[in-house]
């Protein structure tokens, strides 16, 4: 029981720091550079850059 | 290759008041440092500006940063360093992002020291190698005594300076053989008052490979320091050999392609003006010896990137060795150090020599941030990416 509850600890703690270090990581490589983009993360997957209307 | 940042290790002082066990610095292959003057000059550090003033027009560099090293740099006077301080700002802020760090043993820091910490906002580096008992089987003075104490007296004179957000202070220790990552962790960050540590492993090469078991320990007491590190620390506490594999990782699984080629560049100047790669790659004997003997009066910094040995060190450090081919690892840890790949015969195109003990990391790591990904994906939470 207590490790079940240690391993939900430990995957609340990892979400969080996963969540945390995303915001932290330089990602003008992974989209090139431009644009704003979304990441949904778990597994995560980059999706496109989406382009505001007045920009196209 | 784009330069993140060029790091300048300024050897201010070449004696110490410490002569710890481990220390690379003071070996018969070194013993040229008794032949220099034991302060830098400030014609030298004059001359350390205009060699900087000129590199960063020659290669775009967006940040310098000046570290105070030995030796011991806090042995010198505070205003002398005070004055160099204000000129690197007056001559180069202009062009770059100019930041300031010591690294220190914290046996002593005069006020003046404490006063110009505060005042240029310095990063500070002290040596704790764990405990009393610990730190001062290792880190003694010249007549054999421990210095834990005087360590201990120092912090509480920096803490206050660093809870107040004027600097950010960072434990580093050596991992010797008794290391014990969790009671480690406890004692700096639960006593001390560390928020930042930067554990280090012992400077080796592959010319003599480490015990299989030694290894496994080793990487057992990591992976047990990340666990307590995720649950109790990881808001509040950086441990940059974690931070490092996590942001490795992530940013592998979030890119198909291989990241732009970005390194941060060092070397280090010798208190004779003498233009060095840095201190780390000492343990890499032959090789380290057999660099281009360069002056800050007589060189530039061209001179010093353009040289083979840098040449060679810059592709090792933005490339994974052959030998980590196959390795699912090889792009997230690209053979852990680059002094630890060494032999004379291969350079650095071995894997590390704590490679083992890196394998087991980065899985054990991996197999964490799974475990959150599939917590966050059960929450279907998004996260929202600026790129600029």
């Amino acid at each position: 029981m207590s490790t079940e509850k240690n391993l939900n600890n430990l995957a609340t703690a990892a979400a969080e720091l996963v969540l945390r270090e995303l915001n932290e990581i330089e990602t003008r490589d992974i989209f090139g550079g431009s644009g704003q983009g979304w990441v949904k993360v778990g597994p995560i997957t980059p999706v496109p850059p989406v382009i505001p209307e007045q920009m196209k | 290759m784009h330069i993140e940042a060029l790091y300048v290790i300024t050897k201010l002082v070449e004696r110490c008041n410490l002569n710890c066990t481990y220390c690379y610095y003071y070996t018969p292959d070194n013993a040229s440092v008794f032949d220099r003057a034991p302060v830098m000059g400030m014609d030298t550090l004059d001359q350390l500006l205009e060699y900087i003033g000129t590199a960063v027009k020659d290669v775009p560099i967006p940040q310098v940063v000046f570290g105070f090293h030995g030796g011991e740099p806090t042995l010198a006077k505070a205003g002398r360093v005070q004055e160099f301080c204000s000129k690197a700002r007056a001559k180069l802020e202009s062009s770059v992002d100019v930041k300031f760090v010591v690294q220190t043993n914290g046996v002593h820091l005069s006020e003046d020291w404490l006063r110009l910490i505060k005042q240029e906002r310095m990063g500070v580096g002290i040596s704790v190698d764990g405990t009393k008992d610990e730190h001062d089987r290792f880190r003694v003075d010249h007549r054999g005594r421990g210095s834990y104490d005087r360590v201990c007296a120092t912090l509480k004179k920096l803490r206050p300076i660093a809870e107040d957000g004027h600097i950010k202070l960072t434990a580093l220790a050596v991992m010797s053989q008794e290391f014990r990552g969790v009671e480690f962790y406890k004692h700096v960050v639960d006593d001390l008052g560390f928020l930042a540590l930067k554990p280090l492993f012992p400077d080796r090469t592959c010319e003599v490979q480490l015990p299989r078991d030694e290894l496994e320990r080793l990487g057992s007491e990591l992976c047990e320091l990340f666990d307590y590190w995720l649950l109790h620390g990881s808001r509040t506490v950086e441990v940059v050999l974690f931070t490092s594999i996590v942001r490795a990782l992530l940013t592998e699984k979030l890119s198909d392609k291989e990241g732009a080629e970005r390194i941060t560049l060092g070397f280090a100047l010798l208190s004779d003006g003498s233009i060095r790669i840095q201190d780390d790659y000492m343990v890499a004997r032959d090789w380290f010896w057999s660099q281009r003997d360069l002056n800050v009066g007589t060189s530039r910094f061209l001179d010093y990137i353009e040289q083979p040995h840098h040449i060679e060190l810059a592709q090792s450090t933005l490339r994974a060795p052959e030998a980590c081919r196959g390795c699912r690892f090889a792009n997230s840890c690209r053979g852990g150090e680059v002094a630890h790949r060494y032999t004379t015969t291969e350079t650095f195109k071995n894997k590390s020599v704590y490679c083992d003990a890196l394998l087991m990391l980065h899985s054990h790591i991996e197999r964490r941030l799974d475990l959150g990904e599939r917590q966050i994906a059960q929450s279907d939470k998004r996260v929202e990416i600026e790129v600029a």
